[in-house]
Parts: structure tokens; C-alpha cells; sequence
């Protein structure tokens, strides 16, 4: 996948496009607001995409112990509502506690650094092809199954093309 | 625009009394040039002619996906029409530096006849899907057969982008391609794209047998020709016409047959298929494998400008949206590339 643009970037992109070559050209205030609407919409997105899988993450700790130390400060005796408050926490104690993850802009990083990375390494191995080095072809096919699988990726997984090419013709 | 246009026309014809723009306005869509449909109402010596115009113009230059050259695609437009029988629309004004239109632009015959396929690959037209197809593989082969001598006497075709090429030779013209689409993947790539780089790093290890160069069409696919009644009316869009190897042509037309759905070289069965049909007509062979290659090198040549777009819109150099949209196709097209490349299965990757 792209790590230039990001997502956030796309949005901020699609954004600009509706301020620049939309919103000029509406006819009507409902119009203009409801375009208003969707770029601050866009906008709250783009803010909540490179933080969201890590503050969840983060913040299922978070919720885990708070609920665990809850339930261990209820008081003994304390009828139906303290037992269920036990139960609460001895639930949230069991669920298994996610691995801290990298931030995104380190994701990020790390994976443009391994994208060039391997695209030089397939610049030298046609190379190597070229000069006749037998092992080149099997490792060009070992890089290749790699990518048809982020390829296959980028397409099923993100890329809306309903509707085809638009605007073509 | 209509006022300009008709200053324009006016200037072009100086005999004429009057020049009157009607019915003007904007076709949608398009990803290169600006084009814009009219009639022109001539009066001249007492009587009055009517031209079904298309008028196509550069768009504002952070604006354009598809640099090319208006008077280039003028000239071509005219020789093809002179020196051979491919139906093209009569090339009837250019205004070269933009002094009239504001831009450089062209004022070309509106043809007769539609670009939509889908009611001719629907069932039960398979026989004019059939007739049309072989007149298009026919025209290609007539292309690719006419000499350069007469279709680019003065030489300006043999390097249509100014990037450097050396078409002295095949040899020089592939090697010369091959590097420019790898210097320039650097110059452009906004991200790392293994995909792209492995097409350009690919083909200096697979190049076919030379063929002698040709004049190219450079885009000759589905949604570049007009048809009516079985018949041809018009292979339309000459901007990336170019001097190359004829076999470009060949592969971007499979290409984008594939991609489109509109299975153009399939549909023809004279002289044993499109290739055996091209090839006995062209006097030039091809291969499937031919086909491969010029699949890869053609989608690499064309990905070029539009990564360049995507590039530029990034990086604030184009405010056009539609540079943020080619990262779309881009993305959407990488399937196609790998399959012709042979990737071999997800399921393979460690």
C-alpha cells in the first residue's frame, strides 16, 4: 500500500478538491452546507486515522485495570451490586492484554525504508538475470509471490473501483 | 470560448462573411486535453456551410495528465489522413502557441459515429462486432505498414515527448526507452512501486526480435475509435502518437482490451485470428510472447506521465484533483501488470 500519499493525506486531498472545484460551483446554501458538513466529517477522520488502532489498543489497557481495581475495591459484603462489580473486573482481568503498538508514523517509516528496499533488490536481480546468474530468476519469483500478496491486498482489501475508471471518454 | 473561437475561425477564413458558433459546450471526461463539441456556421460568397467541429486544447499546463503537443498531433492527423486510407477527422485549424484560444489548441472534424462498445459487444451483434474488429485490426496493420518517409518526412515524430529518445535504430530506441523509464521512476516515484520498477527493470532481460520502427499510434485501445454500421468512421486521439516499435501498439490494444472487457483482437477470426491476420497485412510478425513484452513496455510508458501527475499533485505542484484520482488506476492496474509479468501466486509468499 501507499505510504505517500497516506490515507490521511487522500482525505485531506478529496478535502481541498471539494473547496476548490465543488463547492464554487453549488447552486443552492443546502448545498454548500451539506459539502461543509462531509469536509468536516473528512477532516475528523483524517485526524482520527494515524492515532485510532493505537489509542484503542492503549486504551483497552486502560479500561482492563481500571475495571480490574474496581472490582477488587468493592466491598466484601456489599450485596448484588458489589458482586457484579467483582464479576465486572475478574471479566476485564481475563481478557488478554494487547502488545503496545508502534506508533503509525513508525510503522510507517519502517515500512517505506522495506518497500525501497526491495524494490532496489529486484533492480539488481534482473541485473544479476541479465548477466546469467542461475539463482536470479528464483529469487525474483520469491520477491514476486510476495508482492502479488500486497497487491491482491491493495486491491480486495482498500481499492473502491465501483463503477469502473470514472471520467474517462 | 465561443467568442474567441469564432474571432478564431474568422481569422482562418478570411473569405468568410460571418462565422457563427453553435451549440457549444464542454464533453465530459477525458483525463488529457480540454475538448469542446460545436457547429460552425460559415457564410461565405452567398452561401452557407455548417462544420461539425471538435475543438481540443491544452489544459493549464499544472493541470495536465498527458503532456503532449498540439501541433504534433495536428500534423499526424493530417498525414495519416492524406497518406493513407485510416478514416481520421479533417485536421482544419491550430492555433500553435495559444494566441486565440488562450492556449494551444486544434480545431478538428467532428466524425460521425460512437465510441460506445457496449451495445456492440452485446449478444446477438457478434457479426459487426466481428466486422468492426478486423477493420481495426486491418487500419492498425495499414498504420504500421506506411512508410515513415511519408508520415514523418522532417523526423519530429521519432522523439513526440522530447525525453530524450534516440530512434536511429530499434536498438537505440529500446535501449534509449528502457533507460528513460528507469532514470525517470526515480525522478517521480513519490512512493516506493516494486510493481512499476520490476516492469522497467524487467524488460532489458526479455526484448524481442527487432522489427523495423514505425509510426505508433501510442493509445490505439477500445475507446479510440468511432463506428457506425459495421464500419469504422474514425480512429480518434493522436496526442502520444510517436515513432516506436509497431508491436506497442499491438500490446497496448490486448492491454486494454483486457481491462475494458472489450475483447477487440478476439473478435477477429480472418486469417486465423488478429495476430496471423496483422502480421500477413503489416508484413511485420508477432508473438504472444511479442504481445508480453509490449504489454509491459507500453503500460510502462504510459504510466510514466501519470505518475508524474500523481507526483505533482502530491507534492502542490497541480491543484487538479484528477491527479489525485490516477492513483486509482494506478492501483487498479497492478493486477494486470503482474499477471503479464507471470507473478506467481500469493500463496507462494514465505
Amino acid at each position: 500500500m501507499f505510504t505517500n500519499p497516506s490515507s490521511a493525506r487522500v482525505l485531506e486531498l478529496i478535502r481541498e478538491g471539494l473547496e476548490r472545484d465543488v463547492l464554487p460551483e453549488l447552486q443552492t446554501d443546502a448545498a454548500r452546507v451539506t459539502v461543509q458538513m462531509m469536509q468536516q466529517m473528512l477532516l475528523s477522520v483524517e485526524r482520527r486515522l494515524p492515532v485510532e488502532q493505537q489509542w484503542m489498543a492503549d486504551e483497552c489497557g486502560r479500561m482492563a485495570r481500571l475495571l480490574r481495581e474496581t472490582g477488587e475495591d468493592a466491598p466484601a459484603g456489599g450485596g448484588e451490586d458489589a458482586d457484579a462489580l467483582r464479576s465486572i473486573g475478574e471479566r476485564a482481568a481475563d481478557a488478554p492484554a494487547f502488545p503496545e503498538l508502534p506508533s503509525f508514523a513508525a510503522i510507517t517509516e519502517r515500512y517505506r525504508e522495506l518497500s525501497a528496499a526491495l524494490t532496489e533488490a529486484l533492480g539488481r536481480l534482473h541485473a544479476l538475470d541479465g548477466e546469467g546468474w542461475e539463482e536470479a530468476p528464483a529469487l525474483i519469483r520469491k520477491l514476486r509471490a510476495y508482492l502479488q500478496l500486497r497487491i491482491d491486498r491493495d486491491v480486495q482489501g482498500l481499492f473502491a473501483m465501483e463503477g469502473g475508471l470514472l471520467g474517462r471518454g | 470560448m465561443e467568442a474567441q473561437l469564432e474571432r478564431f475561425i474568422q481569422q482562418q477564413r478570411p473569405d468568410a462573411q460571418s462565422v457563427r458558433i453553435e451549440d457549444f459546450r464542454a464533453l465530459a471526461g477525458g483525463y488529457s486535453q480540454e475538448t469542446y463539441r460545436c457547429d460552425c456556421v460559415i457564410e461565405s460568397g452567398g452561401s452557407e456551410e455548417r462544420l461539425p467541429l471538435i475543438v481540443r486544447r491544452d489544459p493549464p499546463p499544472e493541470a495536465d495528465i498527458l503532456p503532449t503537443n498540439r501541433r504534433l498531433e495536428f500534423q499526424i492527423i493530417r498525414r495519416v489522413r492524406e497518406r493513407t486510407a485510416i478514416p481520421v477527422p479533417q485536421a482544419y485549424f491550430l492555433d500553435e502557441r495559444g494566441a486565440a484560444l488562450d492556449r494551444p489548441a486544434m480545431v478538428i472534424e467532428r466524425l460521425r459515429g460512437s465510441a460506445d462498445l457496449s451495445p456492440l459487444f452485446a449478444p446477438g451483434r457478434e457479426e459487426e462486432a466481428e466486422a468492426v474488429a478486423t477493420e481495426f485490426c486491418e487500419r492498425l496493420a495499414e498504420l504500421h505498414a506506411t512508410s515513415l518517409d511519408a508520415l514523418d518526412p522532417d523526423g519530429e515524430m521519432r522523439d513526440a515527448r522530447g525525453v530524450g529518445l534516440d530512434s536511429s535504430s530499434w536498438e537505440t530506441y529500446m535501449t534509449s526507452s528502457i533507460d528513460y523509464f528507469r532514470e525517470n521512476y526515480h525522478r517521480i516515484a513519490f512512493d516506493p512501486l516494486p510493481v512499476f520498477y520490476d516492469m522497467y527493470a524487467s524488460l532489458p532481460n526479455r526484448l524481442p526480435e527487432p522489427v523495423p520502427l514505425a509510426l505508433c499510434h501510442g493509445d490505439y485501445q477500445p475507446s479510440n475509435f468511432l463506428y457506425e454500421e459495421g464500419r469504422i468512421t474514425g480512429v480518434i486521439d493522436w496526442e502520444n502518437a510517436h515513432v516506436g516499435d509497431p508491436r506497442e501498439d499491438v500490446g497496448w490494444l490486448y492491454q486494454l482490451s483486457a481491462i475494458t472487457g472489450f475483447d477487440l483482437p478476439g473478435a477477429v477470426k480472418a486469417g486465423g485470428g488478429f495476430l496471423q491476420h496483422y502480421s500477413k497485412l503489416s508484413g511485420i510478425p508477432v508473438t504472444m510472447e511479442d504481445v508480453g513484452f509490449f504489454q509491459v513496455f507500453s503500460s510502462a510508458s504510459l504510466a510514466s506521465p501519470i505518475l508524474d501527475a500523481v507526483r505533482r499533485g502530491l507534492d502542490g505542484e497541480s491543484d487538479n484533483f484528477l491527479s489525485t484520482y490516477m492513483l486509482q488506476p494506478l492501483v487498479a492496474a497492478q493486477p494486470g501488470y503482474t499477471a503479464i509479468l507471470g507473478y506467481p501466486a500469493a500463496e507462494e509468499a514465505v
